[in-house]
């Protein structure tokens, strides 16, 4: 995904979790990154836990198409090639309990790493889609965090663009300054881009800070103004904690 | 009569480097005046700017309407003095575009309501009303400029110094820029390389060469013929 996709991603689910509030989706959306982190989809009931809260927020939040396609694809890239490490994994010891799936002995490994890598990733960037950068700080500032931490995370959020798009600018200079292009090149800039990128991002944070620094911008700062709670939220709320009990029940009593 | 700026044997250099990369430096702006700081990449127009709100410490005197620029007054200083970075996009540190013109207020204590009116107004005299919704991200980049400096100028401050501030902009963009700057009561330092730009905003010309002045007047026409400019 290219940096104005990313960035893109904010705010774009139209879904009817965008009647909590934006500190409701927030808490809401990490119940339920905990719950598919949690949940063992090893298990049958694991299994069916997890795809039910995938759903769910799926339908709960609306993603664009596009975005849940790039996601799916992007999730097998990443987390797929875990099931080549096989051969090399260590079978655990112990007989399998009969809720487990057919899923067994090295296969387990990856497909745990799999399901949770995809459900937290499918989780996580559909409540981020919940959420425009306006209201994720308006949802910080009414959490219960101190606001240091909370400007530090919109922040984070804030220059991810200007990251992503100062990265692709190098990784475009290094390709037409001499690397080959196409894949051949991947290895060059590969080699080349943490030398290159490290020092102007290090410039940039500096620049950053002296601009915060200049303009007052501090942990008192009064840039972010908590948004309220809303009705909805509980309903929100109450079923991710239920998911997330659900998943915990799940992994205690079928371990 | 307190100058708005003054320096006064003023020497910066950054700490990894012995050698000062402004030395000797001595000279003021009166209230409202607009100086043109000039100078080749490297003379040290940037490192003076930076001195004066102390991103950089410095030898001799900085004063801004009589206060002296140190670590105790830089809560004052940087009260009173607007800076626009040479890279609009790193001072702009909200997403939405009236929040962060209306922070500078919301620091000084306005309340939400009214910092907001006066963002839409400052918006609304640089002729970007229209961008008060958007997020920063959408923006061209002489948009940004715009934004970053309607963030400086919601604070009102006295001193406003200026970075390089048409870099990236195109000839329209820059005499509109020069233009919005002249309606400005505050005392104006712009460091740039861009004479037209200059000579259409400013009063008084500053030129730098290897940190120390070597000119500073109101003949623009010795600016040229020192930078080996024809008219």
């Amino acid at each position: 995904m290219t940096g104005a996709r990313i960035i893109e991603v904010w705010g774009s689910a139209t879904g009817p979790a965008r009647r909590l509030s934006p500190q409701g989706r927030i808490v809401t959306g990490a119940l339920l990154l905990g719950a598919v982190l949690a949940v063992d989809p090893v298990t049958w009931p694991g299994l069916g836990l997890w795809g039910v809260i995938v759903a769910s927020w799926m339908l709960a939040t609306s993603p664009p198409s596009p975005l849940r396609g790039r996601l799916l694809v992007f999730g097998l890239v990443v987390l797929g090639p875990w099931f080549l490490l096989v051969p090399w994994i260590e079978p655990p010891v112990g007989g399998a309990h009969p809720d487990y799936l057919w899923i067994e002995g090295a296969w387990a490994v990856p497909w745990r790493i799999f399901f949770r890598g995809l459900g937290g990733l499918l989780v996580g960037v559909w409540a981020a889609a919940t959420l425009t950068l306006p209201e994720l700080s308006g949802g910080l500032a009414a959490l219960p965090m101190p606001r240091a931490m909370a400007m530090l995370l919109l922040q984070i959020v804030h220059r991810t663009h200007a990251l992503i798009a100062e990265t692709r600018g190098m990784m475009q200079a290094i390709r037409v300054r001499g690397a080959a292009s196409g894949l051949r090149s991947v290895p060059t800039i590969a080699a080349a881009l943490p030398r290159v990128w490290m020092p102007r991002i290090i410039d940039r944070a500096e620049r950053v800070g002296d601009a915060m620094e200049v303009r007052g911008f501090d942990s008192t700062s009064l840039g972010m103004d908590a948004a309220r709670w809303r009705r909805a939220d509980a309903a929100g709320l109450g079923l991710a904690v239920m998911s997330l009990a659900g998943a915990v029940t799940i992994r205690v009593v079928l371990s | 009569m307190t100058a708005a700026l003054s320096f006064e044997g003023v020497a910066v250099r950054y700490p990894t480097s012995k050698e000062p990369v402004v030395e000797d430096l001595s000279c003021s702006l009166q209230e409202g005046e607009r100086v043109a700081l000039l100078g080749l990449n490297g003379s040290g127009k940037t490192t003076l700017l930076r001195s004066v709100v102390g991103l950089l410490p410095h030898d001799g005197t900085i004063e801004v309407y009589g206060t002296e620029v140190n670590p105790r007054s830089l809560g004052t200083v940087r009260a009173h003095v607007g800076f626009l970075f040479n890279v609009p996009e790193d001072q702009l540190l909200f997403p939405n575009v009236l929040d962060d013109v209306a922070f500078g207020l919301r620091r000084r204590g306005t309340d939400k309501k009214d910092a907001s009116d006066q963002a839409r107004d400052v918006l609304r005299q640089l002729g970007i009303a229209d961008l008060a919704g958007r997020l920063v991200y959408d923006l061209s980049h002489g948009q940004k400029l715009r934004v970053a400096l309607a963030g400086v100028l919601a604070a009102e401050p006295a001193v406003l110094l200026l970075d390089e501030p048409t870099a990236g902009l195109d000839p329209p963009a820059c005499r509109q820029l020069a233009r919005m700057l002249t309606r400005q009561r505050a005392a104006i330092l712009v460091a740039t390389h861009d004479l037209p730009f200059a000579e259409q905003l400013c009063s008084r010309y500053v030129v730098l060469e290897r940190g120390r002045i070597a000119y500073n007047g109101t003949e623009v026409d010795l600016v040229r013929r020192m930078w080996g400019v024809s008219p």
